[in-house]
C-alpha cells in the first residue's frame, strides 16, 4: 500500500474516531445536564425555607386511570398546600408492577431508600412495623380537608367506612396509614353478545343457568366459526375469584368445624390441624363438590389458562373472544374503556338450594360485610417530610376528593357519605350471606402443594381421584413445614406483645410522674390504660395460637398417626426447647 | 511471568496500587460483601429484615437432609472429588488420603448427622448417649460401607482409567447423591430442581452446536461484504430487549393463538402426535384439545428445551467467529494441498482451534443455566408451573427469599448452588482441555 493511501486511511479513521468521541461526549453531557435539571426540580430543600419538597409515592395499581387520577389530585394538593402553608410541594408517583412490588419494597426498605408513601401489602406485616411510621396521632384528630362538611370535627379514623380498622395493627395497637378505596369482585359480561345469542342482556341467575349459557355460547361460536372464542376469559388470576366464590359457600359446614378459634375464618394452623385431626380430608363430600363446581367453570376457560396472565384474559374479553370475565372493581375502568361494547356487571351466580348436586351443601351467598378498605398507603420512616406526606394522604381521603378520585378511576369510595356513581353501584358490598374461608390458603407450603396439584385438575387433565392422590402425598410434609414455622412465629409474636404490654403498663403507671406538663402526663397515662384493654385482646388471640400448639400435642399424646407423621416430617422439632 | 514486587518496593510502586484501588473497592463492595453477607446469613433464620436468629447449620440440614447417610456419602464424595480434581499434590497420596477420607467422613457425620439426630430424636424417643440404637447402627453401617466403597473406587481410580471415566464417576456419584436425597428427608424440591437443571445443562450443550455450525458457515463465506452483513445481522438481535424475546416465545407457545399450534394443525402434524400419544399414552396430545405447551406438566420441560430454536446464540456465534478469524489462511492452504475435504477442515482445523471459545462459552452456559430463574418466573410464576415441574434452584431461592420470607434459607440455597457451580466449573477447566 502506498504511503499516501495509508496516510489517507489514517486520517479517515482519525476523523471517525473524533466523531465517535464527540458523539459520546454529547450523550454524556446531555445525561449529566438532564440529571442536574431533574435533581434541581425534585430534590429537596428543607420545607418552610423556600425550597420545594418532593413527596414520592409507590404503589402497584397499574390499572387504567389510577395513575392519571392520582396525578390530577396530586397537582390539586400541591396548590392547596402552597396556599395554606406557603410550602411548595411536588408529588411524584412511582408505580411498580405487582409481580416485582414485594421485592422492590423489601429491598428499598432494607436499603433505607424507600419513598415517603408506600402502598401497604404484599409483604410481611413485620415490614410495616419496622419501616413505617405509626400514625396514631393523626387518626384521632379531624381531617382538615373535610372542613365545611358534616365530617368537620370528626376524628379522621371515624370518617372511614371501617373506622380505619384495616390500618390498625392489632398486636402493637398502632395505626399505619389509611386506605383510599373499597374493593369487591364481580362477574363482567358482554351485553352485546348476550343480546345476540339469548335475545336479552340479562345476566345468569344461578349456577346451572350460567353453565347452560356458557354451553350455548360455545355452540353459537362454533356455528359462526369464531376461532378462539371461549365463554369465560380466564387465567390463573381469574381462577382465584371463582375458587373463593364457589368453594367457601359449599364448605361452610366443614369450615365451622375446623374453625377452632371461632373467628369466622380459617388460618393456616387451623386448616393444618383440621387435616391432621381428620375434621376435613380430600374425601369429604363438601371438598370434592366444591372442587367440582370450580372445575365446571374452568371447563369454559381457554385451554392452558393456568399459564396465562391476567392481562391475557382481560385482552380476550375486551376483544370479544369471551363473553364473561371475573375480576375486581380495580379492572372495571380498564374493561369499560377498552371494550367497544356495553359491559354489564353482576354477582357470581350460585347454585340454588334445589340443585341436586350442590344444593344440599350450599350455606348461602358469601357475605361482603367484612370487606375492608384497600389501596392503603403508609408513611415510611425514611420520609424527610412525614407530616406533608400524611397531609397528602388526608387530602386524598377527604370526602370530596375521595369521591372524585373513586368516581374517576371507578372504584368504591372509602369515606362515609361519598357517592357511588353509575356502574359502580353493582360493586357495593352485600352484607347478606355467610362468611366463609378457603381450606388451602394461608400456609405457604400447603398453598404451593395445593396449587401445583390443582393446575392439571382444573385444566381437566386429571380426575379428582388423581388430584386427591397426588395432593394427599404432599400435604403432610407441607403441613409439617407450615406448622413448624407457625409455632416459631407464635413465640415471636408473644414476645412482641409482651414487650408492648410492658411498655404500656409502664406508661400507664408512671407517665404522671415524668418530667412533663401535668395535663400531658395524665393524657399519656389514660391513653396507655385504654390501649391495655385492646392489648389484652391481642394477647388472648395469641393464646389461641398457643392453644393450637397444645391441640397438636394433644393429638400426639392420643396417638394420632397423622400427627406423628407430620412431626416426623418437620425439619426441626418445635417442642425441643420447651422440653 | 509477572514480576514479583517485594514489600520493600511497594513504597516506590504505590501509584500502581493506587490505580487498582477504586476497582478493588468496587469489587469488594458489590461482589465480595454481598457474598460474605450471604454466607453469614445462611447460618441464621432470617426474614430479610427484623427476625435474625442464629441457628447454626439448620438451614443446610433442612436442604440436604438430617440423615447421617447423606452427610456421610456427601463427605466421602467431596473427599474423592477433591482428590480427583487436585490430582497430584503430595498430601492426597498414600496414607494421608485415607486419613483425610476418614477425617472428613467423621467430621461430616458428627457435625451434620449427630447434632440433627440428637435434637430430633431426644424429643420423640428414648436415647442412649444422645443417640438411638437404630441411629447408631445406621451410622456405623453407612460409614463402613462408604469407606469400603471409597477404597474400592480409589483402587479403580488409580488403575488406568481415563479422565472421561473420572468425570463420569463424579457425575454419576452426584446423581446417586440426588437419588438418595430424593428418597430421604432433605429438601426434595431443591434436589428435584437440580435434576431439572442437570437436564437443561445437557440440553444446552447440544444447543451450542448450531451456533458453532453457523459461525463456521459465516467464516467460510468467500465474499467479505456478505460476511460483514451476516455479522451485523447477528449483532442486531442483541439490542432487542430480553423481555420482548421472551414474550415472542410465550406467544409462540400460546395454546389458542400461538404459532406452534397453528403450524401443527395446518400441517396435520397434530394427528401424527395424537397417534404417537395413543401408543405411548402420554396424555398430552388429545383430539379436540390443543396442546398447552406451558400449562401441561409433561410439556413444560420439552418446551423450555425447545425454547430459542434453532438455538443460534448471538454471543456464541460472535465468540466463535472471533476464534475462527484468527486461523491463518496458510493453514487452509496447507489443508487444501493435503486434500482435506470440507468436513475434515471442520473437525481437524476449525473445531480444535476454537475450543478455547467453546470452553469459555461452556463455562458461561453452565453458570447461566445453574443460576437461571428469571425466564421461568415470568412465564410460569413463582410456583414453577404445573406440579412445580420447572422449580429450578434459582427460582426456589428467589421464592424462599421474597415469597416465603426465608431469606436465610435462600442464602443457604445460594451457597449450595455456588458449590455446584464451582465443582462444574472446575471439572470443565480440568477436563475440557484445549490441545492445539
Amino acid at each position: 500500500m502506498a504511503d499516501d493511501e495509508i496516510k489517507e486511511e489514517n486520517e479517515g479513521s482519525k476523523w471517525s474516531n473524533y466523531l465517535a468521541i464527540a458523539f459520546l461526549l454529547t450523550a454524556y453531557i446531555t445525561a449529566v445536564v438532564n440529571v442536574i435539571i431533574v435533581k434541581k426540580n425534585e430534590v429537596v430543600s428543607e420545607a418552610g425555607k423556600g425550597g420545594r419538597v418532593v413527596i414520592r409515592m409507590t404503589h402497584w395499581q397499574l390499572e387504567a386511570g389510577v395513575r392519571q387520577v392520582i396525578d390530577e389530585k396530586a397537582r390539586e394538593f400541591e396548590k392547596v398546600y402552597k396556599e395554606q402553608t406557603g410550602v411548595e410541594v411536588k408529588v411524584v408517583q412511582n408505580p411498580i408492577n405487582e409481580k416485582a412490588y414485594r421485592q422492590y419494597v423489601q429491598t428499598q426498605c432494607i436499603g433505607g431508600t424507600a419513598p415517603d408513601l408506600i402502598q401497604i401489602g404484599m409483604y410481611d406485616k413485620d415490614y410495616t412495623r419496622r419501616f413505617f411510621r405509626a400514625t396514631n396521632e393523626y387518626v384521632t384528630r379531624p381531617n382538615p380537608y373535610n372542613k365545611g362538611t358534616d365530617l368537620e370535627g370528626v376524628a379522621w379514623a371515624d370518617t372511614f367506612y371501617d373506622g380505619l380498622n384495616g390500618a390498625l395493627d392489632a398486636e402493637t395497637l398502632e395505626y399505619y396509614g389509611a386506605g383510599l378505596s373499597m374493593v369487591t369482585v364481580r362477574l363482567f359480561y358482554n351485553k352485546e353478545i348476550l343480546r345476540e345469542v339469548f335475545g336479552t342482556d340479562a345476566p345468569p341467575k344461578d349456577f346451572r343457568q350460567f353453565l347452560k349459557m356458557c354451553e350455548d355460547l360455545r355452540a353459537w361460536a362454533k356455528k359462526n366459526d369464531m376461532t378462539g372464542f371461549v365463554p369465560i376469559a380466564g387465567s390463573k388470576y381469574q381462577l382465584n375469584f371463582f375458587e373463593k366464590r364457589y368453594t367457601s359457600p359449599l364448605t361452610f359446614d366443614l369450615m365451622f368445624k375446623a374453625d377452632l378459634s371461632y373467628s369466622g375464618a380459617l388460618d393456616k394452623m387451623e386448616t393444618a390441624l383440621a387435616y391432621i385431626d381428620g375434621i376435613y380430608s380430600l374425601d369429604s363430600n363438601q371438598i370434592e363438590v366444591s372442587h367440582k363446581a370450580v372445575r365446571e367453570i374452568t371447563k369454559q376457560f381457554p385451554v392452558g389458562f393456568m399459564a396465562m396472565q391476567r392481562m391475557d384474559a382481560g385482552f380476550a374479553f375486551t376483544r370479544r373472544k369471551s363473553a364473561f370475565i371475573a375480576s375486581g372493581v380495580w379492572d372495571a375502568n380498564g374493561y369499560i374503556q377498552n371494550a367497544d361494547f356495553p359491559v354489564g356487571v353482576c354477582d357470581f351466580p350460585l347454585p340454588t338450594k334445589e340443585d341436586k348436586e350442590f344444593g344440599r351443601f350450599l350455606a348461602g351467598p358469601l357475605s361482603e360485610a367484612s370487606v375492608g378498605i384497600s389501596m392503603q398507603f403508609g408513611v415510611t420512616k425514611f420520609s424527610q417530610h412525614p407530616d406533608i406526606a400524611m397531609h397528602f394522604l388526608m387530602y386524598l381521603t377527604s370526602r370530596k376528593v375521595n369521591e372524585e378520585l373513586n368516581r374517576d378511576f371507578k372504584w368504591l369510595p372509602a369515606i362515609k357519605g361519598a357517592k357511588v356513581y353509575g356502574v359502580m353501584t353493582n360493586f357495593k358490598p352485600t352484607s347478606d350471606g355467610f362468611w366463609g374461608s378457603d381450606f388451602f390458603t394461608g400456609g405457604s407450603y400447603s398453598q404451593a402443594a395445593y396449587e401445583q396439584s390443582l393446575w392439571e385438575y382444573v385444566e381437566h387433565k386429571t380426575t379428582y381421584d388423581q388430584y386427591k392422590e397426588e395432593l394427599s402425598k404432599n400435604l403432610p410434609k407441607a403441613y409439617a413445614l407450615d406448622l413448624q414455622r407457625a409455632f416459631q412465629t407464635t413465640l415471636e409474636r408473644r414476645l412482641v406483645l409482651d414487650a408492648t404490654f410492658s411498655f404500656n403498663l409502664g406508661v400507664a403507671r408512671y407517665a404522671t410522674e415524668w418530667d412533663l406538663p401535668a395535663a400531658e402526663g395524665v393524657k399519656l397515662s389514660e391513653t396507655a390504660k385504654l390501649r391495655q384493654r385492646y392489648l389484652w385482646e391481642s394477647r388472648i388471640s395469641n393464646l389461641v395460637e398457643v392453644y393450637y400448639q397444645e391441640y397438636f400435642k394433644n393429638l400426639l399424646e392420643k396417638g394420632n398417626k397423622m400427627a406423628q407423621k407430620v412431626l416426623s416430617l418437620m425439619t426441626q422439632n418445635p417442642f425441643a426447647e420447651e422440653e | 511471568m509477572p514480576k514479583v514486587i517485594s514489600f520493600k518496593q511497594i513504597r516506590y510502586r504505590w501509584p500502581v496500587y493506587l490505580f487498582i484501588l477504586p476497582s478493588l473497592f468496587l469489587i469488594c463492595v458489590f461482589s465480595y460483601y454481598p457474598a460474605i453477607n450471604a454466607i453469614y446469613h445462611s447460618f441464621y433464620r432470617w426474614n430479610g429484615s427484623a427476625i435474625e436468629d442464629f441457628i447454626g447449620l439448620d438451614n443446610f440440614r433442612d436442604l440436604l437432609g438430617w440423615s447421617p447417610t447423606l452427610w456421610t456419602v456427601l463427605a466421602v464424595w467431596i473427599c474423592l472429588m477433591m482428590m480427583a480434581l487436585t490430582g497430584k499434590p503430595g498430601w492426597a497420596k498414600g496414607w494421608a488420603k485415607w486419613a483425610l477420607c476418614g477425617f472428613v467422613t467423621l467430621v461430616g457425620a458428627i457435625i451434620f448427622g449427630a447434632v440433627g439426630e440428637i435434637s430430633l430424636s431426644s424429643a420423640t424417643e428414648a436415647t442412649i448417649l444422645g443417640l438411638s440404637a437404630a441411629d447408631a447402627a445406621s451410622w456405623i453401617t453407612v460409614s463402613m460401607v462408604s469407606v469400603i466403597g471409597a477404597i474400592l473406587l480409589n483402587i479403580v481410580w488409580n488403575n488406568g482409567f481415563t479422565n472421561a471415566i473420572k468425570v463420569l464417576g463424579v457425575v454419576f456419584g452426584t446423581l446417586w447423591f440426588f437419588d438418595l436425597s430424593m428418597q430421604n428427608t432433605g429438601d426434595k424440591i431443591l434436589w428435584y430442581g437440580f435434576a431439572v437443571i442437570f437436564l437443561l445443562v445437557v440440553a444446552n450443550v447440544v444447543k451450542m452446536i448450531p451456533s458453532i455450525i453457523a459461525a463456521v458457515f459465516i467464516h467460510r463465506l468467500k465474499n467479505e461484504k456478505a460476511q460483514y452483513i451476516y455479522r451485523v445481522l447477528f449483532v442486531v438481535p442483541m439490542i432487542i430487549p430480553a423481555m420482548v424475546y421472551l414474550l415472542v416465545w410465550k406467544f409462540f407457545y400460546d395454546p389458542n393463538q400461538g404459532v406452534l399450534n397453528i403450524i401443527l394443525y395446518r400441517t396435520g402434524l397434530i394427528d401424527l402426535l395424537i397417534w404417537i400419544d395413543g401408543i405411548f399414552h402420554w396424555g398430552v396430545f388429545v383430539e379436540g384439545r390443543p396442546p398447552s405447551w406451558l400449562g401441561d406438566a409433561k410439556l413444560v420441560l420439552p418446551s423450555l428445551i425447545f425454547w430459542g430454536f434453532p438455538w443460534v446464540g448471538v454471543v456464541g456465534v460472535l465468540l466463535y467467529l472471533a476464534g475462527l478469524s484468527s486461523i491463518s489462511e496458510d493453514v487452509y492452504e496447507a489443508a487444501d494441498l493435503d486434500g482435506v475435504n470440507w468436513f475434515q477442515k471442520f473437525t481437524k482445523i476449525e473445531l480444535p482451534l476454537i475450543l478455547t471459545q467453546v470452553r469459555i462459552n461452556l463455562i458461561m452456559m453452565v453458570i447461566a443455566t445453574l443460576k437461571t430463574y428469571g425466564q421461568i418466573l415470568i412465564i410460569l410464576g413463582d410456583s414453577g408451573g404445573p406440579k412445580g415441574v420447572a422449580l429450578v434452584p434459582g427460582l426456589y431461592m428467589f421464592k424462599n427469599a421474597f415469597v416465603e420470607g426465608y431469606a436465610g434459607k435462600a442464602c443457604a440455597i445460594g451457597l449450595v448452588l455456588f458449590v455446584f457451580i464451582l465443582i462444574l466449573t472446575e471439572v470443565n477447566n480440568r477436563y475440557v482441555r484445549v490441545e492445539k
